[in-house]
């Protein structure tokens, strides 16, 4: 049914003459889908007002949100690992990753709180509003989503601890794995996107552009691959990627998007 | 006599407010806590994270469409949430294997888990206005998306090129039926509580 909505809106806002409400009032209390009509029109007024007036501020908290999970995933992986490597040394099997571990978990919160601090240093900045490359691609990165992996073999074991460490947002733990995956399954695109994403996350930027640059005709690589160019302020070549995935239906929405950004 | 609120309302004001060290503080006291909670229930730590997200995100969309007063505590509160919101979202991928009993530490919280549930709601609606919103016309968005801040059909004319303020304001209308008709429609509309 069609309701004239001109005349909720005003009802809402307080702007009915006498006569009007009074008339509107009467029919409100006895027509019940009248009564759910304006009750969802006013929950999607404060819904959505919300929603479009704090635009930035989310992205800010989300931003934040994103060094704080890092952070504490970060933790957990090295507790996970510690746990392990307990029980490995229990079991003789002696190497060099327990030392390299401690010295990581001591790091890690020194580097993620100097990464956080310079993230909201950039995010808070009182002397612009414009969102510079680098932060648009920082607020456009997701990492990519690495599958399981069943296979039992030697690569597929390294590979499997690369995963555990890459969704644990250990990332320079899961490049090692990567890397030595890598040595042995030179083309694997699924693993080339999940590395490229631990280099961008690591700052490695002209890596991680150089990573994408070798999986050919994939959307995927070419959105990252957008986004790492972006990350390092090189608007144009991030342009040439986004254009051409501008008709591409997984990407195609977000490259536009955020070509008008640009 | 000013409305009583539980000490942990600090952490609400402290979403409302952007305020980092609070923030962190909420990662520090319940992070590992979900990571633990998914990963014992089909999923991995890169699902707690958009969990632990999603579920703060629920309650920031909360306080800022309402004056609202955690009465409860916080821990209790974000549990309820975050389990429910895991429990759909495995129905919804039809993993339905999940332990659904209540950790021991908040199964007696009982207004928490109401608390949370309305919180949830709240936050359903509020994503299936925003996937209509997605699914109008783009010159349906562009005036909605202003008249909805609060602009005026005078202000918007301009901005968007319409002759007069009577056709902005008809414009504005005919394009807010539409996303009413549209959440009305939708197959997930028929699930949500009223507002």
């Amino acid at each position: 049914m069609e309701y004239n909505y001109e005349q909720i809106e005003k009802y809402l806002k307080g702007e009915l003459s006498m006569v009007e409400l009074n008339n509107f009032e009467q029919e409100l209390a006895t027509n019940s889908t009248l009564k759910e009509e304006v009750a969802l029109y006013k929950d999607v007024d404060a819904s959505l007002n919300n929603h479009f007036r704090f635009e930035k501020e989310d992205k800010a908290l989300k931003a934040m949100f994103n060094e704080y999970g890092k952070k504490y995933a970060v933790e957990y992986a090295s507790d996970q690992n510690n746990t392990s490597i307990e029980q490995n040394i229990e079991h003789n099997d002696a190497n060099k990753v327990p030392k390299r571990t401690t010295i990581t978990r001591r790091l890690f919160p020194l580097a993620a709180l100097a990464a956080a601090a310079a993230l909201l240093l950039f995010l808070f900045n009182p002397f612009t509003n414009q969102v510079s490359p680098t932060q648009l691609a920082e607020q456009n990165f997701t990492p990519y989503t690495l599958e399981t992996f069943m296979g039992g073999g030697q690569s597929d074991e390294i590979l499997k601890k690369g995963k555990k460490y890459y969704n644990g947002k250990a990332y320079d733990l899961a490049l090692e794995n990567f890397n030595q995956y890598l040595g042995i399954n030179a083309n694997d695109s699924e693993v080339l996107l999940a590395k490229g994403c631990a280099e961008f996350k690591l700052h490695q930027t002209n890596n991680a552009i150089q990573t994408f640059q070798k999986i050919k005709g994939q959307a995927s690589a070419k959105w990252y691959l957008a986004l790492a160019y972006l990350k390092n302020n090189d608007v144009e070549n991030a342009k040439a990627q986004l254009q051409s995935l501008t008709s591409n239906a997984q990407y195609g929405k977000n490259a536009k998007a955020l070509l008008k950004e640009l | 006599m000013p409305e009583y609120s539980h000490p942990d309302h600090k952490y609400i004001e402290a979403l409302r407010n952007n305020d980092s060290l609070l923030i962190e503080e909420i990662y520090q006291k319940w992070y590992k806590e979900v990571i633990q909670y998914v990963t014992k229930n089909n999923g991995s730590v890169q699902d707690a994270d958009d969990l632990f997200q999603e579920a703060l995100m629920a309650i920031v969309k909360k306080v800022r469409k309402e004056d609202f007063k955690l009465k409860v505590p916080f821990g209790g509160y974000f549990y309820f949430i975050y389990k429910n919101k895991w429990i759909d979202k495995l129905r919804k991928n039809k993993k339905i294997r999940v332990i659904n009993e209540d950790n021991e530490r908040y199964k007696h919280e009982v207004d928490s888990k109401v608390i949370a549930n309305d919180t949830n709601q709240s936050d359903e609606r509020y994503q299936l206005y925003l996937l209509c919103f997605e699914q109008l016309s783009e010159s349906c968005q562009k005036v909605l998306r202003l008249s909805l801040q609060g602009i005026s059909a005078k202000e918007i004319m301009p901005q968007l090129g319409f002759a007069t303020v009577n056709s902005t304001n008809q414009r504005i209308h005919r394009c807010r039926g539409n996303l009413q008709k549209l959440i009305k429609d939708h197959p997930a509309y028929k699930n949500l509580t009223n507002p």
